[in-house]
């Protein structure tokens, strides 16, 4: 356990230090609220568009007077698509569907406006919600803290002092320990057991693999340099 | 300049010797094959639609013809010389096409056009009834977008040129062939940049390959459409220049191969991905653009109480204090009162919507003004745009057919509303007369990529010229 803690602070400090990182992380804070307060507010407006311009039909279908029903079928009306909640979060097909559908008789309409009609190539390059920045740049800045953590180690040469702590070498390469960590890993989430993720959140399975076992760290290193297929098979099916 | 031989001679044997490159090259090519061929499915589908919608046209023009010579002694005679001549019946059920046929090159970048209504079959009848129809179309397709030719210019070249230089530099100081290389006669600057030179040549010809089989393949030739090929070579070739500049800059900062790789990574998805849509945001939230004000106009609305003639004559005494050239005297309060009532109501209700729909539309110009005035740190929409501006599928285009297409309509008002109200029938020389729709789109090329190509070109020699002296500085 105490090694965790050391990891982490290690992690934290070199994080706390590095302004870019911190200038990243930062701005990632400040775009996720931003696009939740735009988003949230553009949700609001929709839905009181919507609504208004709903209650507007239903008053004009109301109060249209007297007329024969031919007229009146003619007159219809305009139905809005309901706009839900969580179109604060992801604007789904919002913009390609159209937002309302008018009914008369004799005609079928197609539905009305979609949102894209009246825009350049801007919307068709993303739509700055809550879910577009969890699609791209919150991966993306996951790929910026972790792109290093193996090689900087090693560039810094730091990573044979990290395979001697208290690691034989005999321990390193043994396929037993290799076993013991992935049965180890039953407790740990999918995601860090995926070989592909877990080179994005290979801080937390450094810490992981720590926690379980001192051997571990070797495991990592070398399901991170993908030396060894039986390990990774194991990750695979585990 | 034996210097310059030598980098692109070994570069060269390098580049042939190397089985990842040539695969990747192989791959966009294919990719840019198929973009063309899935551009000229797309294009072949409208021109279906639009032969179809000019083919039922001609069918029209020929019914009224043979509605003029048909038998009225017989009932389907008089009827097919009704549905020609009676003005109460021609006025809202004849129909004429108004197509915008894609222009030669669509196919490279369709742009707005699997979005914008390309064809109508307008009759006089109210215009806002027919202009907002939208085509069917499956809206998640139309999210994801199209896989033409300024697609893979636009997102896909990016990544090739970053696959290719973002080692230039690290991959030597990795293998430590960076001392031997400063060792030799000529500037490890000046290695660079001619490496640089030699990678954008072959991503260059790659793109003016595909272009060429674009070209080739649309029947273009560099007679009529010299502009609009020299434009769109010039924007493959700013834009494709505007990533070597920022390639230049990654690896003028001599970080390690890594770094380069996940630095160009982010660049492609800022510019491709996170500037647009942090510039659409903020657009919208500027200018936000109320749809729904449109939403009741194209529906067929109607005098209150249609079967009362008092209702109707007060709709058209209305409309003839606005037209009093279409007024014919006391007698044309008599006959046909519902259908002059209801061409005065939608012409009314025309004028009533004008106002409105004239303020969404200069909303929208407005709108896309703004987005304009970004382009300059928004390289990537700013090619788009170019591409569709040149290939005729951007939203001004679509708009000015919309324009072209309201003019036709008043056309179409001119040609029957006087009979209508002059209690004439049509006669068969009258149709010699009858209003013609053309739509000679004019060519963006002229106005307005000039001042993209160039924004794209400062950027680019801009970034250069920094990335020149960082690698300086940094060597």
């Amino acid at each position: 356990m105490k090694a965790v803690i050391y990891i982490i602070r290690k992690e934290f400090k070199e994080f706390s230090r590095s302004a870019v990182l911190l200038v990243c992380a930062f701005a990632l804070a400040f775009c996720l609220t931003a696009s939740l307060v735009i988003s949230f507010n553009q949700y609001h407006q929709l839905r009181s568009e919507h609504q208004q311009a709903g209650d507007r039909a239903r008053q004009a279908w109301l109060n249209q007077g007297e007329k024969g029903p031919h007229g009146a079928g003619h007159t219809g009306t305009v139905l809005f698509k309901p706009v839900m909640p969580l179109f604060a979060v992801e604007n789904g097909l919002y913009n390609y569907t159209g937002r309302w559908v008018e009914l008369q008789t004799h005609t079928q309409h197609e539905v009305g406006k979609r949102p894209a009609n009246d825009q350049t190539f801007l919307i068709r390059s993303g739509v700055f919600t809550p879910a577009f920045i969890l699609q791209f740049l919150i991966p993306l800045f996951i790929i910026f803290l972790c792109y290093s953590a193996v090689t900087a180690e090693r560039e810094y040469g730091t990573l044979r002092l990290l395979l001697s702590q208290q690691i034989s070498a005999r321990a390193i390469f043994d396929r037993k320990g290799t076993c013991r960590c992935c049965k180890g890993w039953d407790h740990y989430p999918s995601f860090i057991c995926n070989p592909v993720n877990s080179v994005l959140v290979d801080t937390r399975i450094r810490i992981a693999c720590v926690d379980q076992d001192e051997s571990d760290v070797s495991v990592l290193y070398r399901i991170l340099f993908n030396t060894d297929p039986v390990l990774r098979y194991h990750i695979c099916v585990e | 300049m034996s210097m310059l031989a030598h980098v692109f001679h070994y570069e060269w044997l390098s580049l042939i010797r190397n089985k990842f490159q040539i695969v990747m090259l192989l791959l966009v090519f294919l990719l840019g094959s198929y973009s063309l061929y899935y551009g000229y499915s797309e294009i072949a589908k409208q021109e279906k639609a639009i032969v179809s919608v000019q083919q039922q046209d001609k069918q029209e023009r020929a019914r009224i013809q043979q509605g003029f010579k048909a038998d009225t002694s017989t009932v389907e005679g008089k009827r097919l010389w009704q549905l020609a001549a009676v003005s109460r019946f021609v006025w809202h059920r004849q129909f004429y096409a108004a197509v915008f046929p894609p222009p030669a090159f669509s196919a490279l970048s369709l742009g707005q056009r699997d979005i914008q209504p390309y064809y109508y079959k307008l009759t006089a009848m109210s215009i806002y009834y027919q202009l907002f129809q939208n085509e069917i179309a499956n809206p998640q397709k139309l999210l994801i977008g199209n896989f033409d030719l300024s697609f893979v210019f636009v997102y896909l070249f990016p990544l090739l040129i970053i696959a290719f230089c973002y080692s230039l530099l690290s991959a030597d100081k990795d293998r430590g062939l960076l001392a031997l290389l400063k060792s030799q006669a000529a500037p490890v600057h000046h290695i660079i940049i001619y490496r640089l030179l030699f990678y954008f040549l072959i991503i260059f010809v790659l793109a003016l390959l595909l272009s060429s089989s674009g070209f080739a393949a649309s029947g273009i030739r560099p007679g009529p459409e010299l502009k609009n090929i020299i434009g769109w070579l010039a924007v493959v070739t700013a834009y494709l220049a505007f990533w070597f500049a920022i390639l230049f800059i990654i690896i003028a900062l001599n970080k390690n191969s890594a770094f380069n790789a996940m630095a160009g990574i982010g660049a492609w998805l800022t510019f491709l991905i996170i500037i647009p849509a942090v510039l659409n945001i903020l657009i919208s939230v500027a200018m936000p653009l109320n749809t729904s004000v449109l939403s009741g106009i194209s529906r067929r609305t109607g005098v209150l109480d249609e079967e009362n003639d008092e209702n109707q004559r007060k709709v058209i005494r209305e409309y003839l204090r606005k037209r009093p050239e279409l007024d014919f005297g006391s007698n044309m309060y008599k006959s046909n009162l519902i259908a002059k009532g209801h061409a005065a109501y939608t012409e009314l209700n025309d004028q009533r919507s004008a106002e409105m729909v004239g303020r969404y539309q200069n909303q929208v110009q407005v709108r896309e003004g703004l987005a304009r005035r970004f382009d300059f740190i928004n390289p990537a929409v700013n090619a788009q745009n170019m591409f569709d501006a040149i290939t005729g599928s951007d939203l001004q285009s679509f708009q000015q057919f919309y324009r072209a297409v309201k003019n036709f309509h008043a056309q179409l008002v001119s040609f029957y509303y006087p009979k209508l109200f002059a209690d004439q029938d049509f006669v068969q020389t009258d149709f010699n007369q009858a209003p013609k729709f053309t739509f000679l789109q004019t060519s963006a090329v002229r106005t307005s990529i000039l001042p993209g190509i160039l924004w794209l070109a400062s950027m680019s020699l801009i970034s250069f010229f920094c990335g020149y002296k960082m690698l300086k500085k940094n060597l």
